[in-house]
């Protein structure tokens, strides 16, 4: 009975051996877990942290997008009151950090930095650079985005034929001037390229080396970039009321009145089908037709000059004609490239009395939709050149068709040529700038950093 | 009446003790416990280097998986000829394009190719001067970024005309005890415009 009853023996010894078995083999377990969860919740951290540090980027580059400043401010830090630091060793100058926090407890603090004219050395105007880093738990990642703003840009400073993605001329086609790409030149037989050209790092001159009657033309590689157009308040506040009233169709015929067209009317005032929305068309598909523009900023989805037909600019006069963009178009759906542009044959766009400056065709584009200028004007080379104009469309196509000799400057997204085409371009085009709206900024380069942000006295784009 | 020190002579002098019984049942029963430890143990041991290989392989595939997608971030231009290769166009915080030394961000051309090696398939990444467009001399050393993947169709690549692209990655590790098949998986759209050509 005492034995029966009795504590000792086994019983504690050997439950303890196997709590303490169990603890052991349940530790290893545990920390082989917490070892193999480290690396998820670092990746989670990392991806967290570099999200936030996009979002401070946005943030910063919609505050200053959205906050409406008069036009020229531009180097004036948000939010107002804030002044930006002493100029840095590369010639920029910082606002003081800004900080907020996500939902999700991630951090982010971002600076704005402005670049200043140094003597000798002019920085890009109208240009930002924003550092976001973010952090969560403890992870940071930082980001260095350089935002552009088309306001005040000269962007034919450099060149005044710019395909970013490429240039391409068919046979017996020549270019006077300096011409850029991103992407390669692409030359067929007999073509002439009497300037500089820059093309895109890694690229080459197909069909090259170019080649020039009146000298040797030199080839660089190097980055071409075109801020977007800022169209500002034009697709609200506009001349577009001008047509056909102010700037009269110059035929007083009937028929012609009926074959001009704006906005679904007629030069007479009647309901017309050859238009749409914001689409000018002249000629439609018979004789010519001429338009005069008197000054003043339109703004229009399409532009058709049909057979024989010419838009003019009036003496002394300086007209800007935005194409607003395919989705603001009601173009979305429709089969791609929208030809936001269509200069039939014998057609041209002419300034009377002034030089390329008089007249601008800005065009809008899109990212998602592809659009094309096109320009058939089949005018005759080596003489007076009556298409004297800028056209500049860095997310538009520019095709120009044979026998076309066009003057001025064109920027496009692609720029190529048929046969027998003529470009030159002039030093009135090459000075000209982009409409001095508020600044409104795109992307225009992104580059993560290395090591966390630096103390606020210091640059903060060290390491990116 | 007893005191303490009779009681603890009675205790010492007893000749009571452990049956043959308990013993042997204590003993059936140690040798179990620790039969059962041994054998944790010794399958511990025994799985511990197969578990390193797939640990690291993770963490290779995980540094991989970042390294891509953080070049792919700042890439201009990218492009990929089939589901194992890819060229990307982009910042790399280098002096030089295939040198060593850390410097301020330059462009460069990264090459990767992924190649089957008998039943596994391994990827390589070379760093290359843009003006390079395939592996060649003036490129740095190509360098295995990852091995052990169950097949090279690493990259599905997903071009936007007009737009930039969107590059998928997928690093599949074959199962080695029927159900432990790891997949990393991941994904970027290029953040920087595109340059002109690929």
């Amino acid at each position: 009975m005492v034995r029966a009853t009795g504590d000792g023996g086994f019983t504690l010894p050997t439950v303890m051996l196997m709590v303490f078995a169990a603890f052991a083999v349940a530790s290893a377990t545990v920390l082989s877990s917490l070892t193999a969860q480290h690396g998820t919740s670092r990746d989670l951290a990392t991806k967290d942290a570099l999200a936030g540090a996009e979002a401070g980027a946005h943030e910063a580059m919609l505050r200053y997008n959205a906050t409406t400043v008069a036009s020229g401010t531009w180097g004036r830090c948000l939010p107002e009151g804030t002044t930006p630091a002493a100029v840095d060793t590369s010639g920029w100058a910082w606002c003081p950090a800004q900080q907020a926090q996500l939902p999700d407890g991630t951090t982010y603090t971002y600076r704005v930095g402005f670049p200043q004219e140094a003597p000798g050395a002019p920085l890009p105007a109208h240009t930002a650079q924003i550092v976001s880093e973010g952090n969560t738990g403890g992870v940071t990642r930082r980001v260095d985005l350089t935002m552009r703003s088309a306001s005040g840009q000269t962007p034919f400073s450099t060149a005044g034929i710019v395909g970013l993605n490429s240039i391409s001329l068919d046979s017996n086609s020549e270019l006077h001037g300096n011409s850029a790409t991103n992407g390669d030149l692409t030359l067929a037989g007999n073509d002439e390229v009497c300037g500089n050209t820059q093309i895109g790092p890694g690229r080459t001159v197909i069909g090259g080396p170019p080649t020039c009657t009146t000298g040797t033309p030199t080839v660089t590689q190097g980055v071409t970039s075109l801020p977007p157009v800022n169209q500002g308040n034009v697709a609200f506040d506009n001349s577009n009321g001008n047509f056909f009233t102010v700037n009269p169709v110059t035929s007083t015929n009937a028929n012609a009145q009926r074959l001009a067209c704006f906005n679904g009317r007629d030069a007479t005032g009647a309901v017309s089908t050859s238009c749409g929305s914001r689409e000018l068309v002249l000629g439609n598909g018979a004789s010519g037709v001429d338009v005069t523009l008197n000054g003043g900023n339109y703004s229009l989805c399409k532009l058709r000059l049909d057979q024989g037909s010419h838009l003019f600019v009036a003496n002394g006069a300086k007209v800007t004609i935005y194409f607003d963009s395919p989705e603001q178009c009601g173009y979305s759906g429709l089969p791609q490239p929208i030809v936001q542009m269509d200069l039939n044959q014998n057609t041209s766009i002419e300034v009377n009395g002034g030089t390329s400056q008089n007249m601008r065709l800005l065009f809008v584009g899109s990212d998602t939709i592809a659009t094309k200028v096109v320009m058939s004007s089949n005018t005759t080379q080596n003489v007076a050149c009556n298409q004297d104009f800028i056209i500049y469309g860095p997310r538009t196509d520019i095709e120009l068709a044979a026998n076309s000799y066009f003057c001025g400057a064109l920027a496009g997204k692609t720029v190529s040529t048929r046969k027998n085409v003529e470009v030159s371009t002039s030093n009135e085009a090459e000075q000209y700038s982009l409409p001095g709206w508020v600044d409104h900024y795109a992307v225009d380069d992104f580059k993560e950093c290395a090591g966390p942000m630096p103390a606020e006295t210091a640059a903060p784009n060290s390491g990116c | 009446m007893t005191g303490p020190l009779t009681r603890a002579r009675l205790t010492l002098s007893s000749e009571e003790g452990f049956t043959l019984t308990e013993l042997i049942v204590a003993t059936m029963m140690g040798l179990v416990v620790i039969g059962a430890g041994v054998t944790v143990f010794t399958a511990g041991i025994a799985s511990q280097p197969r578990i390193d290989e797939r640990a690291a392989q993770i963490q290779q595939a995980r540094t991989m998986s970042e390294r891509i997608t953080r070049e792919l971030r700042q890439g201009s231009n990218a492009s990929s000829a089939n589901p194992s290769q890819l060229m990307t166009l982009t910042y790399v915080p280098r002096t030089s394009c295939g040198g060593t030394t850390v410097g301020p961000a330059i462009r460069c051309r990264i090459f990767y190719g992924c190649t089957a090696t008998g039943s596994t398939s391994s990827c390589i990444r070379t760093e290359c001067p843009p003006a390079l467009l395939s592996p060649s001399t003036g490129c740095g050393p190509p360098v295995t970024v990852v091995s052990g993947l169950t097949t090279d169709q690493v990259f599905a690549f997903s071009p936007r005309t007009p737009g930039q692209a969107y590059v998928g990655i997928r690093l599949a590790y074959p199962a080695e005890n029927g159900d432990d098949a790891i997949t990393i998986q991941d994904g970027v759209a290029l953040r920087n415009p595109p340059l002109g050509g690929p």
